[in-house]
């Protein structure tokens, strides 16, 4: 290996030189990974990371994580939606900070849950850059819910990408092709796409 | 006269060279010669075959996590006063397993698409051959991890692959997570440049609301729904 990595014994992590993320990204990457590994492995306890299943699941973070996505709800009810992105984003931070040995289908189920609420807030918030995002990475996540193409649809409606956001609609369709919403978008990006090529009647 | 009326037959074997002596070393000389050529002939044809396969391309980057272990357990046995925790040693191995896990799915998810191609005749037998080797690369850094893995603690095989799965995902959600807000940076910047280009398209991007997604669905789309459809209506009463 080319980077000079050293070994502190008082941390228990990798070090590299301050200019290792210009020479060599991908290994500060990966020596970055394995600090916040061992460090979850050490905060864990346990000789060997326990096996991950929905029993091991951390249920004192799933009460923190529940109580933020309340009060994330609470705010979007009351009709403060720029609050409640901040309340869901914050909850997907304590999220991502989950040991990432604990069980994968868990961090999903609650990491949808808060893209979900955030890509509506965000709707809501008319900040459709950061709600097409949130939805893309729904629909990565979970394909065959036509909600999230109905989420990204809209984002790009606002966006100015009819074209993308009727295939959104089309796509949701397809999945449930008796969902109103759906079709009733899809008739507005239709004339709003006929109208732009000056096709309107 | 008897001398020369003796039987021809008689003479004839009288005349014979004497036969041959072969020592006993001669076969084993000759067993000898052959088994050295046929030796000879295996290494070099061996070391031709390693030369070929190591001008062969890796399909992958270098692996990083295998390195870092490595350097791990050199650093136990090199600075036995600064060795590394033994914690430390079972999270590179297990980001070692990581990297192996997410090689192997790629492998496999690919692994149709080359069959394909190969008997499709689109790629040759290098590209083919190169893909197999990188399948067989897998294996054996997954018996090495696994031999490895039982020196820490015996058992921990059963529950180490799955484990190995997980800690892959995550990891993966987790990338896709942090690359959302550089995402959305190159975003703008592509539909800005398309903006440009279209000529002030971009203007054209703050269109009037309405309110969909959200759980508190819009009447305002279904009021601009029906107006469209009354638009629509009347002009072709029109014509």
């Amino acid at each position: 290996m080319s980077l000079e990595i050293s070994y502190d014994s008082k941390t228990k992590k990798l070090l590299l030189p301050k200019d290792a993320e210009i020479i060599s990204p991908e290994v500060k990457n990966d020596i970055d990974q394995l600090n916040s590994l061992t460090h979850e492995i050490i905060a864990n306890g346990s000789d060997v990371p326990p096996v991950p299943t929905p029993e091991n699941f951390n249920k004192d973070m799933s009460k923190m994580i529940r109580k933020l996505y309340e009060t994330g709800v609470q705010a979007f009810k009351s009709g403060k939606f720029e609050d409640s992105a901040k309340q869901f984003s914050i909850g997907i931070e304590m999220i991502s900070r989950r040991h990432k040995f604990e069980s994968f289908q868990g961090t999903l189920q609650e990491l949808s849950l808060f893209l979900m609420s955030r890509a509506d807030a965000n709707l809501k918030a008319k900040q459709y850059l950061k709600a097409f995002n949130d939805a893309d990475m729904l629909i990565g996540m979970m394909m065959n819910t036509p909600e999230n193409f109905l989420r990204r649809g809209v984002s790009n409606y606002f966006l100015g990408n009819y074209e993308a956001a009727r295939a959104d609609y089309q796509r949701g369709l397809s999945f449930d092709e008796n969902n109103e919403r759906l079709q009733t978008e899809l008739n507005i990006v239709l004339d709003k796409i006929l109208e732009e090529n000056g096709d309107y009647l | 006269m008897a001398d020369n009326s003796t039987n021809s037959t008689f003479t004839s074997t009288e005349e014979l060279p004497p036969p041959v002596k072969i020592s006993v070393l001669t076969p084993l000389i000759y067993t000898f010669i052959l088994l050295s050529i046929f030796i000879t002939f295996s290494i070099l044809y061996r070391r031709n075959r390693v030369k070929q396969l190591s001008k062969i391309e890796p399909i992958f980057g270098e692996n990083h996590p295998k390195r870092i272990y490595e350097f791990l357990k050199q650093q136990v046995i090199d600075q036995p006063d600064n060795k590394p925790h033994e914690k430390v040693l079972k999270a590179a191995l297990l980001r070692r397993s990581v990297e192996a896990v997410r090689r192997t799915m790629k492998l496999k998810e690919n692994q149709p698409i080359f069959n394909k191609l190969y008997q499709d005749g689109l790629i040759g037998d290098d590209v083919y051959k190169q893909f197999e080797i990188e399948m067989k690369l897998q294996e054996l850094e997954f018996r090495e991890i696994l031999t490895e893995c039982e020196t820490f603690k015996k058992g921990w095989v059963q529950t180490f692959i799955p484990l190995s799965h997980e800690i892959c995902f995550n990891e993966a959600l987790r990338r896709r997570l942090y690359s959302m807000d550089d995402r959305s940076e190159s975003l703008i910047e592509m539909w800005e440049y398309f903006g440009e280009k279209l000529g002030g398209e971009s203007e054209k991007k703050e269109v009037k609301p309405i309110e969909a997604a959200t759980d508190e669905v819009s009447e305002s789309t279904n009021e601009k729904s029906t107006a469209a459809k009354k638009k629509k209506a009347t002009k072709s009463g029109k014509k």
